[in-house]
């Protein structure tokens, strides 16, 4: 699993939530660039990916995330509110969108489900 | 071959012997001048009534200086009759002062001169050719030929005709002469076939006949002026101020003679002599240094005043009188009757001047008086409110007949001129003359003309001048627009500055507090699950409250400035709009990036047309239709609600309307009760 985020504390934190028995954080990243660079090395079959990232839009990042080999599954998350995510979420190729105070391993197994 | 030519005249044009026929005419008229003058010593010395000193010094010098005025035309435009005419006209009154003179002493004054009476018989002649001279020099001024047209050669030659007839007639006639003493001398010339009443008879008819003639030559001037431009007007403006001296001579006179018949003739002799000088000069200068001074005015001034020294000589004259008559005095000389009279000739002095600048100005400066007069009319309508200040360069384009005419303000600011709308002027000015318009030492307006113009000078300075209210009006308005563009675009800043600060708040807000309740919460959540026993509980709640805290802050800050909008444009966050109405809302915006403010603008704008439709117009339904044309966004929003909103002042709709009003947008309100609300909000998108 790989973590995208521009915030430090919240990767930190996400990674603590997520690591255990059904997660490995593989990596974090702080921009789309990174993140992109970081999925075609590391192959992370999970990529845990901001929406509002400095350099890029989540929505657009995913796209290009599930365009590389083999592809991860993708879940946006955000704390802001970017209104109907749900058509944008199906369009960009990402599995779901979860609030980031909603970040857990159940959620996260729910989504991949 | 003609001596008048437009522009600069040569400085000497030497033709011939043309330069020493001149000199040696000159010469010979100051010989003649020297024998007149020792004539009139001779004649002084025999005592009272006779030739004054006076007299004499000032004929002599109006002789001298009118034979070099002559020369110097002659020398100047030899091939021009006007020179020459000068120099035979003062040889010919040279020589008729001399007979004069001569009779006098050789029959009056004592001594034994022969010849007296053929004299007698000249100076009582030779007057009617000197008029004769006059009167063709009148006809051929100033191209040397009298006016085109049959007439006028033909009064030429009559001229030629008929004066050296009179001339002769008068000089071998026997009937009486016309001044005393010399008029009871018989003439020896006498002939007999000229003394019958038949002879008498032809000689008065001869006479009339030349009079009749300088008539004509006189009435050729002002014929001649009429159809004349340019430079011949110029010239013939100036003989004009030379022909405003005989009247004045004559009014002189008849105001000296109210105090004595000595006055009286002093004034005719000097009048004389000056008339003597004026019209050689005038015609001198107006041959070749006509565009030295501002003509016009000066025949303005000089007619304006001759006539007011006529009509307040009248008015003296007359309360004199009527003064002296009523007090009882017969003679009407009294000290009282002066005084009033002079009392109420100073009283109407300044309003009859006006009067009879009018009438001169409405009767010599025909195309000045009638632009002048557009231009009054237009000011008295301005004043009236029925005209507007925007109609001054189409007032004045009309006053002066140049269609092409245009009018610029000058902006201190931008150094440069612009017209009444604001917009720049006078870029495209080739060919065309400009004419600046000064208040004080400070550039007011610049009026771009037609080249033609330049010839009358005065058009538009007279035109300006009585549009002087205007004008400054007009400065006073631009200013007024530059300022209330300042206003608008400072409005502008403050909404696009207000957005931008909510975009920033959100912002903050984001970055800020809501990552931190987001941490803190995922951090409650990782400590219940690796704690949990008997403070599970607790932190769930704990983990729970700060979950709807975040939700809170997320609402809050989309309203603020949504996410969307930022970072997805107009039409997403549109769409997520219509996702938190509680109604069925349908969005067709076209995705495309806008300027934040503008995007701002139109997002807000249907939020509370939105927010209003749900909550007091209870719609169901509710369109938002967003198109970009002709540099503007159109954003429609309609309902299906009960309708009748009013724009109220205060309101919501107001706060909107003022807000897009700022941006140079604006904001249309359709809401019939019953049938739904239609806003529409326009703002333009390419500044």
């Amino acid at each position: 699993m790989l973590v995208v985020d521009d915030h430090a504390p919240f990767r930190a934190l996400a990674r603590q939530v997520l690591e255990g028995v059904a997660f490995r954080v593989v990596g974090e990243a702080a921009t789309g660039f990174e993140g992109l660079a970081m999925t075609r090395e590391l192959h992370p079959d999970v990529v845990i990916l901001d929406v509002g990232l400095p350099d890029r839009n989540g929505f657009d990042l995913a796209g290009d995330l599930m365009r590389t080999t083999p592809p991860p599954a993708v879940l946006l998350v955000s704390s802001r509110d970017w209104g109907r995510v749900g058509r944008r979420v199906l369009d960009s190729g990402a599995c779901g969108f979860l609030p980031k105070e909603e970040l857990s391993t159940a959620a996260v197994e729910a989504m991949l489900a | 071959m003609t001596a008048v030519v437009a522009g600069a005249p040569p400085l000497i044009r030497r033709v011939g012997g043309a330069t020493t026929g001149a000199f040696v005419w000159g010469a010979a008229n100051s010989g003649g001048l020297a024998l007149l003058l020792w004539l009139a010593w001779i004649d002084h010395q025999a005592g009272p009534g006779h030739t004054g000193i006076a007299t004499a010094v000032v004929n002599g010098t109006a002789i001298l200086v009118g034979t070099a005025v002559g020369a110097t035309i002659v020398a100047r435009f030899p091939r021009n009759a006007v020179g020459w005419l000068v120099l035979a006209s003062l040889s010919l009154f040279i020589a008729s002062g001399a007979a004069e003179l001569y009779a006098r002493v050789a029959l009056l004054g004592g001594r034994d001169w022969p010849g007296g009476g053929v004299a007698a018989a000249f100076d009582q002649s030779l007057w009617l050719l000197v008029f004769g001279l006059v009167g063709w020099l009148l006809l051929l001024y100033p191209t040397g030929r009298p006016p085109s047209g049959r007439v006028w050669p033909m009064v030429a030659g009559a001229s030629a005709a008929a004066y050296p007839a009179a001339f002769l007639c008068g000089l071998f006639a026997a009937h009486p002469r016309l001044d005393p003493p010399l008029s009871a001398m018989p003439n020896p010339l006498a002939v007999d076939a000229l003394t019958g009443y038949g002879a008498q008879l032809v000689n008065v008819v001869l006479i009339l006949a030349c009079l009749a003639l300088l008539a004509l030559s006189a009435a050729s001037v002002v014929m001649r002026y009429r159809r004349s431009d340019g430079v011949q007007r110029a010239q013939l403006k100036w003989m004009l101020v030379a022909a405003v001296v005989p009247p004045i001579t004559v009014l002189a006179c008849l105001t000296a003679g109210v105090v004595s018949p000595a006055a009286r003739d002093t004034a005719a002799s000097y009048g004389f002599d000056t008339i003597l000088v004026a019209v050689p000069l005038a015609a001198a200068l107006a041959m070749t240094q006509y565009r030295l001074y501002a003509v016009d005015r000066f025949v303005d001034t000089a007619l304006v005043y001759l006539t007011l020294t006529a009509l307040l000589t009248v008015l003296y004259v007359a309360v004199v009188v009527a003064t002296g008559s009523l007090a009882g005095n017969a003679s009407g000389r009294s000290p009282e009757a002066v005084a009033v009279a002079t009392l109420v000739a100073v009283g109407v002095a300044t309003p009859l001047r006006k009067r009879v600048q009018l009438g001169v100005s409405r009767r010599f400066h025909r195309r000045r008086f009638d632009a002048v007069r557009i231009v009054e009319d237009y000011v008295r309508r301005l004043r009236d409110e029925q005209a507007s200040l925007g109609d001054l360069e189409s007032t004045l384009a009309r006053a002066v007949g140049d269609r092409s005419l245009e009018l610029g303000w000058w902006q201190p600011a931008s150094g440069s001129y612009v017209g009444f709308s604001g917009r720049p002027v006078g870029e495209a000015t080739g060919g065309r003359s400009r004419f600046e318009v000064r208040r004080g030492a400070e550039p007011l307006a610049v009026v771009w003309h037609a080249p033609g113009l330049d010839a009358e000078p005065h058009l538009l300075e007279d035109v300006t001048r009585a549009a002087a209210l205007p004008l400054e009006n007009g400065r006073l308005h631009l200013e007024v627009l530059a300022r209330l563009d300042e206003v608008n675009a400072s409005r502008q800043r403050i909404v696009a500055t207000a957005y931008e600060e909510r975009r920033r708040i959100e912002r903050d807000l984001h970055d800020g507090a809501q990552q931190r309740l987001v941490s803190l919460a995922l951090s409650m959540r990782l400590a219940r699950d690796r704690l949990g026993g008997e403070y599970a509980d607790v932190l769930e709640t704990a983990a729970d409250e700060l979950t709807a805290a975040v939700r809170e802050l997320r609402e809050l800050a989309r309203g603020i400035h949504p996410a969307a909008l930022t970072e997805e444009g107009l039409a997403a966050a549109l769409e997520s709009l219509a996702d938190r109405t509680p109604v069925h809302v349908v969005v067709d915006v076209p995705d495309q990036r806008l300027a934040d403010d503008v995007a701002a603008a139109a997002y807000f704008t249907a939020c509370e047309v939105v927010t209003n439709a749900v909550k007091h117009a209870d719609a169901q339904c509710i369109r938002i239709d967003g198109t970009i044309a002709d540099g503007a966004l159109v954003i429609v929003i309609a309902d299906d609600g009960v309708g009748g909103a009013v724009t109220r002042e205060g309101g919501g709709l107001q706060g909107l309307a003022d807000r897009l009003d700022a941006l140079g947008g604006r904001l249309t309100v359709v809401s019939e009760r019953g049938k739904g609300t239609t806003v529409r909000a326009e703002v333009p998108c390419e500044r």
